[in-house]
């Protein structure tokens, strides 16, 4: 009886280890009776060990695996120190760029009070009661005196806008801080000009 | 000590020095089986080298202890790309006359018979070539094989049963024209 697909692929399972146990008692059975089934499968162990000579060719010598090896390590330790290098260079990069945007918000933040000090005109008037009368204002004196008897002095921006109102007890208390803040705002060498105003002052 | 194994009191080596064992471990054998499945259309040392680079690249995510199925299904897979690469053309065939210079105790007639089963292994469909080399050489089960080629094992069995009558047919027809 000829040797069909199916027994190959049986005798190829068998040679693989891959045939179950009890599968394989069968097989015994047949390859006792089956004279052409044994030849067949010493026919396909003896490709399979020729096979094997092939695959065992394949191997390297001892000198061309040591080559490799040595490649390949010395590749990875290369690719370690590339890493290194590059988190390094990346720390130093992020260190630069956070002092670079510090820098560059430091020197607009600057920019933006030294343009706001510059822009400031601060006067001083007389006024009647707190907050009142348009315009840039430093005002204070006897008109300002509140109901318990305190003086308010206003200091406004350039746009109008009051920026502080602090409040004295007496009239020398007011006129003593509008010069010191003559004094603090000519230091700055920002301010335009500081008119005290009204009779008082 | 087997290199595999680990215990408590044993010095907890680290994933670099695991790298290199398997390295040193398994090289020989990444080798063979990269050369059988490339043939002569690329280079086996590379094959096996870029497997390591890229393990090595992502090492930590591995467990090297036991990094035999791992470093083998990179260099199958490995290899496998290499040949899907439209530019890989056939390179000079040095390797088989390098297996008789790396073999010189072997008969004349040994060697051509071995040159012989190479060329025809190498005719063989790259997938083919693949499960017969890990079946045989690897001595891995049909499951495995078909884990490393992203098959299933009935396609696995197809393949290494059509690859082994495909041989058996070149051999006979070369047999036949000597």
């Amino acid at each position: 009886m000829a040797v069909n697909d199916n027994d190959l692929a049986l005798l190829q399972a068998y040679l693989d280890g891959e045939m179950p146990i009890s599968e394989c008692e069968g097989l015994w059975r047949r390859l006792a009776v089956e004279e052409e089934l044994t030849a067949e499968l010493d026919r396909l162990r003896a490709e399979a060990g020729m096979r094997q000579v092939v695959w065992t060719s394949l191997e390297p010598n001892d000198d061309a695996l040591t080559q490799l090896q040595d490649n390949i390590l010395r590749e990875a330790r290369r690719q370690d120190a590339r890493a290194r290098v590059s988190g390094s260079l990346r720390t130093i990069m992020t260190a630069a760029a956070c002092i670079m945007i510090g820098i560059g918000l430091g020197w607009m933040g600057h920019d933006r009070w030294a343009g706001l000090w510059r822009g400031a005109t601060v006067t001083a008037t007389h006024q009647a009661s707190l907050g009142g009368g348009p315009g840039p204002t430093l005002g204070g004196g006897p008109g300002a005196m509140l109901g318990g008897g305190k003086f308010v002095v206003t200091v406004s921006d350039s746009s109008g806008r009051v920026v502080a109102a602090p409040q004295f007890n007496t009239f020398d208390e007011a006129r003593q801080f509008i010069d010191d803040l003559a004094k603090a705002q000519a230091n700055r060498g920002g301010i335009h000009e500081v008119v005290p105003a009204g009779d008082q002052f | 000590m087997s290199t595999d194994e680990t215990s408590p009191q044993a010095k907890v080596a680290t994933t670099e020095e695991l790298f290199e064992q398997a390295v040193r471990q398994h090289s020989r054998r990444l080798l063979a089986v990269a050369r059988a499945i490339v043939g002569n259309r690329a280079s086996p040392e590379d094959v096996v080298q870029q497997a390591f680079m890229n393990l090595y690249q992502h090492r930590h995510r591995y467990d090297w202890r036991q990094p035999g199925g791992l470093v083998r299904r990179t260099v199958v897979n490995e290899a496998l790309r290499m040949l899907r690469q439209p530019r890989m053309a056939s390179l000079i065939d040095d390797t088989l006359e390098a297996a008789q210079v790396h073999s010189p105790g072997r008969q004349v007639m040994e060697s051509e018979t071995i040159l012989q089963v190479r060329r025809a292994i190498d005719r063989l469909p790259d997938n083919f070539r693949a499960a017969l080399v890990l079946c045989e050489y690897e001595k891995m089960s049909y499951a495995q094989i078909a884990e490393s080629l992203d098959a299933s094992i009935p396609q696995v069995k197809t393949w290494i049963h059509r690859g082994r009558r495909q041989l058996g047919e070149m051999l006979r027809a070369y047999v036949n024209q000597d």
